[in-house]
């Protein structure tokens, strides 16, 4: 071989090294071929695919126009239940995650001196393989857990992997979103959650829930709607969030104390025979217990724990029987109580309880359970059902009452410490940054045998890992369909928009298959998501290509809600439990009484440190979006929220750089001096403080909430404490 | 010919942030250029507080300080009455964004040039294009564009139903009413 | 004596995954003292990339590298990195989201769209798959060649677009493979930047672009002389306006945060 074979060798022409002529003349120059397509005659394609966005939990249906390639709009779908046509902000600014320059691109494995390095696919399946052997025969499949913020692929193909592999330890982000509130909600009513009819209601009170600031676009459109008919919108929140516009009071709560509001409205109610007695009598168990135990639970005795006057505690109960039947509280979602407090769980068996005593269950402008439908049995031979794994749950025998369907996640920190688990999975999950006191996370995973994360650019997460694999993002792959409940139930579809951009990503699907074929439970992935997801549809009546052509949403009006039909309530009792034999067992109280939150500010300058979402982010996942984080700097939207009278008297202005420290940690920010929050709370936005510095737009801007917050879980329920933080602030530089 | 102009309804912006986004992506905006720019209104004291929203953009003006101080007419009303910018004329002295009253002229970086609200929303008026404008894009309707001049048209009912005035009154003759 | 699209060629393979036994063939003598020649003669070549040169022209053209380089990057240029040592690098810098990352590929250093196809995040700079990248794709399918796989999230790869000058070049299409690198190798002053910030192992490839920035530069002063003798030769495009744009892509990347981490 001459030497020039070497230097002439081409990745464009091969061993040839040249062209001919006729190739060379379609050369054409930068410029002329900007003006070729400027002026539109360039070869242009246009595509349309339905899909959903991933920028929050939401799933918004949307259509993208593809031209040649490249995604050009995206025009909410009206059809989706969730988006009925219209996008928020994070919709239209996350996409560009796909064509992103902080992608991950290739899998990573992290070398002796910590530093990550480009591997194949195949050299990390078998070593992360051969470490999962070594860990079975070892301690066995127990000592691995998977932890994943569901989404729809995600949650089938995460736990499809762990089962396979013998191990029930398959988690969601619950324990550090909504994990108290679902689990409380299903000690007294037997249901993980339900919808308040908000659009219909004369009255829907809000605890920590603010619809404008974590937008689900529907939920915006319905509380237009209640406005419009009159309803009497209530906020209950420490902060006066953006929901303002759209309510009619705003009840500024001491942080953690909601729980002691709505015992006292309850109080009253009770107190006043202005309950539903029928249906407490008819559908309740343990109600007298209940009665008693919070006959001490008055107004005045609320109003000395939560700062909320006698009056108005009275006033709003009587103004909810009032409304009653066509009246609720709002579930919430993460909000105040779905992991934050001591008494997190517990505030949510009790807003139950308080929904009882209104009579509201599936009345017109009440507390709703709405339908859902979901994919039947499949084929079993080419789907075949993975043996239900030996042992439980981790985390179930010391947190009873966590569902176990989502998983105490924080637990998994002390389990590593212990050695109990020595191996874990994150898919789409930022539990390092998020979930906990990530000092605490980061030094108990520094015991794991092995720590795989799956995620599509370098999460704090990703960065502790030992593997890290890279996730294709929503924009580019099929998921499995997402079954929506609602008065008219649907399902739809996240489908491919774009190409592929990085060649050597992989959609879940993918990964979770060629892992376990590596693992040697490959017998259970034999299928691709494309069939599966068909396979699903069909058994409603549905088919992959139909649902396409259908635009990505199907409505099942066979399954129409309809208002009054009786709650067949799934509780052990067949009961509302006003009491509960669990939560008794649990080593709480068998009827939900006042508990105290782990922690209290002792006035000065203690604040209790309060999150919450803006309108353009969600938690830490769209910091890095630079078209969003732009309004954060435009607007300082990273500063912390301190009551101005509260700043007065500790000389602090508007804009000050401020030091908040506490023993977890100190950090520098600036303040927003405001008369919209309450004096104990200084609210720190939940979306800043990244520490990846691959998150080029995210990195280092404003202060992390979790730092600030002491590892812990809350008794019974499993819920992560994330507000259970005291601080104190000073001017920086005092 | 019509007289276009918007009605932006305060009492249901609840400051999303959507319009801007969607703006930017409907005109192939820097992640930084903003031609949509928010004031936030806190009054009364802790706990009897209110908060407005309050979204400024080029508000088209029929008496338009930006064409007038214009040294090269680079800014100037088009013949539909919509306020334009010739980029090829600007030299980018910034006169313009000196004398808007509203603030709301951004000076883009890489051009060298200004420019702001361009009344895109025209277009899907004009034509049925699906856009994301921030008229489209708004969550809770707090915008209506159409003909000022048309007495059926829904933006010309709901200023006379809600008297929705021009955010500084007379000042420019501006072509953006506001309910607050 | 190696000619300039060979130059290119090996210049291509440095910034690509290449097999181990090629590296080792292009890394070997004579081969690799041919490149660090033919480099050296581009850098100061009037007619840069030009007809191959009389011997006598040849001969002017005496100043070593070290006038064009610093004595580090002569030194890495002179002791190429092993295959191992290549592919770790390539592991640790060549793939994405890392911090220490430092892809060469064009579009991050650029806006992503100056308006030939608009999209919902046309101006947003430093994202895959920009006009850069469109543009080399179609290019390449221009000329009858296919964008190999590994490099279907970024035809404009520094490795690729310098195999496309060889292949210019070797296929006789001079004036064509002139224009193109001047339009394309702009972005390397701001990428220099990026591999500034990573560690020592970095010198070899820092002393690889700033050959290529010298070859450009070099393109770009030549290219009056090669007119004036050329006659006016029908065919030049208007290079000023297309360096202009370059130039704007380059500045439009002094305030990434690159340079900072």
């Amino acid at each position: 071989m001459s030497e020039h074979a070497i230097t002439r060798r081409s990745f464009l022409a091969g061993s040839a090294g040249a062209v001919g002529l006729a190739a060379t003349a379609g050369y054409m120059g930068f410029g002329a071929w900007e003006q070729a397509h400027a002026a539109g005659g360039w070869r242009r394609e246009v595509t349309t695919a339905h899909s959903l966005c991933n920028s929050c939990s939401s799933k918004c249906g949307f259509t993208g126009y593809v031209e040649d390639g490249r995604l050009t709009k995206m025009i909410g779908d009206v059809d989706h239940p969730y988006c009925e046509g219209t996008l928020c902000a994070r919709g239209y600014g996350y996409a560009s995650i796909a064509y992103s320059e902080d992608r991950l691109t290739d899998p990573l494995k992290k070398n002796d001196k910590g530093e990550f390095e480009a591997i194949s696919w195949e050299q990390a399946y078998s070593e992360i393989a051969e470490k999962v052997k070594a860990i079975i025969s070892s301690n066995g499949p127990e000592a691995l857990a998977m932890v994943q913020d569901p989404r729809p692929s995600g949650s089938y193909y995460t736990k499809r992997f762990m089962q396979a592999l013998g191990s029930a330890n398959v988690y969601t982000h619950g324990a550090a979103c909504n994990l108290s509130k679902n689990s409380g909600f299903t000690q007294a009513i037997g249901a993980g959650d339900y919808a308040s009819d908000v659009a219909n209601s004369k009255m829907t009170m809000f605890i920590g829930r603010s619809y404008a600031d974590a937008i689900r676009p529907s939920s915006v459109h319905d509380l237009q709607r209640a406005r419009e008919n009159g309803a009497y919108i209530v906020l209950v929140d420490p902060r006066c969030n953006n929901t303002i516009t759209l309510a009619d009071e705003w009840v500024p709560i001491n942080p953690g104390t909601d729980l002691a509001l709505v015992l006292a409205m309850s109080n009253v109610l009770i107190k006043n025979g202005l309950y539903d007695k029928d249906f407490v009598a008819e559908n309740g168990i343990g109600f007298d217990e209940w009665a008693a135990a919070i006959a001490d639970h008055t107004p005045q005795w609320a109003e000395g724990i939560t700062g909320i006057p006698a009056s108005t505690i009275e006033r709003l109960a009587v103004r909810f029987a009032e409304c009653a039947p066509a009246a609720s509280i709002e579930p919430s979602w993460r909000g105040a109580f779905g992991c934050s407090y001591a008494n997190s769980g517990e505030t949510a068996r009790a807003i139950c309880l308080f929904n009882t005593l209104l009579g509201c269950w599936n009345q017109k402008g009440g507390a709703l359970f709405l339908p859902s439908v979901s994919a039947g049995e499949v084929d079993a031979e080419k789907f075949p059902a993975v043996p239900k794994p030996e042992g439980k749950i981790l985390g179930s025998e010391e947190y009873p009452l966590a569902l176990s369907s989502m998983g105490v996640n924080v637990i998994l920190a002390d389990k590593a410490r212990e050695g109990a688990v020595k191996g874990l999975f994150f898919y789409n999950s930022n539990m390092a940054a998020g979930y906990a006191n990530p000092d605490y996370l980061a030094e108990s995973f520094s015991n794991l045998d092995l720590m795989v994360a799956i995620d599509v650019q370098m999460s704090e997460t990703c960065m502790l890992a030992d593997y890290v694999l890279p996730d294709t993002s929503y924009l580019e792959r099929l998921e499995l369909p997402e079954f929506v409940g609602g008065k008219v139930p649907a399902v739809t579809l996240r489908d491919r928009v774009i190409e592929k951009v990085h060649p050597n990503t992989k959609p879940v699907d993918e990964i979770f298959s060629e892992l376990a074929e590596a693992c040697g439970v490959g017998e259970y992935f034999q299928f691709t998501v494309d069939e599966l997801a068909d396979a699903q549809l069909r058994t409603v009546g549905l088919s992959l290509e139909g649902l396409r052509q259908a635009g990505g949403t199907a409505r099942f009006p066979e399954k129409e809600y309809s208002y009054g039909a009786a709650v067949k309530w799934k509780t052990p009792t067949g009961k509302v439990q006003f009491t509960s034999e669990a939560c008794e067992k649990a080593g709480l109280s068998p009827v939900p009484v006042w508990v105290d939150p782990q922690t209290k500010p002792a006035g000065g300058n203690q604040f209790r440190v309060i999150g919450g979402k803006q309108a353009i982010h969600t938690h830490t996942q769209t910091a890095n979006i630079e078209p969003l984080m732009e309004i954060t700097k435009k607007y300082n939207l990273e500063r912390v929220w301190m009551n101005a009278d509260k700043a007065a008297q500790l000389g602090i202005a508007d804009g000050d750089e401020v030091e908040v420290s506490n023993e977890e940690h100190t950090g520098r920010v600036r303040v927003k001096v405001t008369q919209r929050i309450n004096p104990e709370a200084l609210y720190v936005p939940s979306h800043y403080g990244c520490t990846s510095p691959d998150q080029h737009t995210a990195y280092n801007v404003g202060l992390r909430q979790m730092d600030f917050v002491p590892f812990s879980i809350e008794p019974g329920y499993g819920g992560a404490c994330t507000q259970e933080a005291i601080v104190t602030v000073k001017k920086a530089g005092a | 010919m019509a007289r276009y102009g918007m009605l932006i309804n305060t009492k249901k912006c609840i400051g999303c942030y959507a319009c801007r986004v969607a703006c930017q992506r409907q005109n192939d905006l820097l992640p930084n250029e903003d031609f949509i720019r928010y004031e936030e209104k806190e009054t009364g004291t802790y706990p009897a507080v209110r908060v407005e929203t309050v979204p400024l953009q080029c508000m088209h003006c029929e008496d338009a300080p930006c064409a007038a101080v214009c040294p090269t007419g680079a800014a100037y009303i088009g013949t539909d009455g919509i306020v334009q910018v010739d980029h090829g004329r600007c030299i980018g002295c910034k006169y313009c964004m000196a004398a808007c009253p509203y603030q709301v002229r951004v000076f883009n970086e890489e051009t060298g040039t200004v420019d702001k609200c361009r009344f895109c929303t025209v277009s899907a008026e004009t034509s049925g294009t699906q856009m994301c404008s921030c008229v489209e894009a708004c969550l809770t309707g707090a915008r209506l564009f159409g003909d000022l001049d048309d007495p059926e048209s829904d933006i010309a009912q709901e200023i006379a139903a809600t008297n929705a005035q021009p955010i500084a009154g007379d000042l420019t003759k501006a072509k953006i009413f506001y309910v607050r | 004596m190696m000619e300039s699209d060979e130059m290119f060629a090996v210049l291509s393979a440095c910034f690509a995954p290449v097999e181990r036994d090629e590296w080792a063939q292009l890394t070997a003598q004579p081969v690799w003292a041919g490149f660090l020649d033919a480099a050296r003669r581009a850098l100061q070549d009037d007619d840069a990339l030009g007809e191959p040169a009389s011997p006598i022209s040849r001969a002017r053209m005496r100043c070593p590298l070290q006038d064009f380089l610093s004595a580090g990057e002569v030194k890495a240029l002179f002791a190429p990195p092993t295959y191992d040592e290549k592919r770790a690098f390539a592991a640790r810098h060549f793939t994405g989201g890392l911090p220490d990352s430092a892809v060469p590929v064009e579009s991050l250093y650029a806006t992503w769209s100056n308006g030939a196809l608009p999209s919902p995040f046309s101006r947003c700079a430093g994202m895959y798959q920009g006009d850069s990248a469109r543009y080399m794709k179609d290019l390449v399918e221009r000329m009858g060649m296919d964008v190999p796989p590994q490099f279907a999230a970024c035809p404009d790869h520094l490795a690729l677009e310098l195999d496309l000058a060889a292949v210019l070049l070797r296929s006789g299409a001079r004036d064509a493979a002139r224009q193109f690198l001047s339009e394309r190798l702009a972005w390397l002053t701001a990428y220099r930047m990026r591999l500034l910030t990573l560690g020592a192992d970095a010198g070899f490839y820092i002393g690889l672009v700033d050959v290529l920035v010298g070859i450009r530069t070099q393109l770009a002063s030549g290219a009056d002389a090669v007119e004036a003798r050329a006659g006016r030769r029908a065919g030049t495009e208007a290079e000023t306006e297309v360096e202009a744009k370059a130039e704007v892509v380059a500045a439009s990347n002094t305030n990434r945060s690159h340079t900072c981490i």
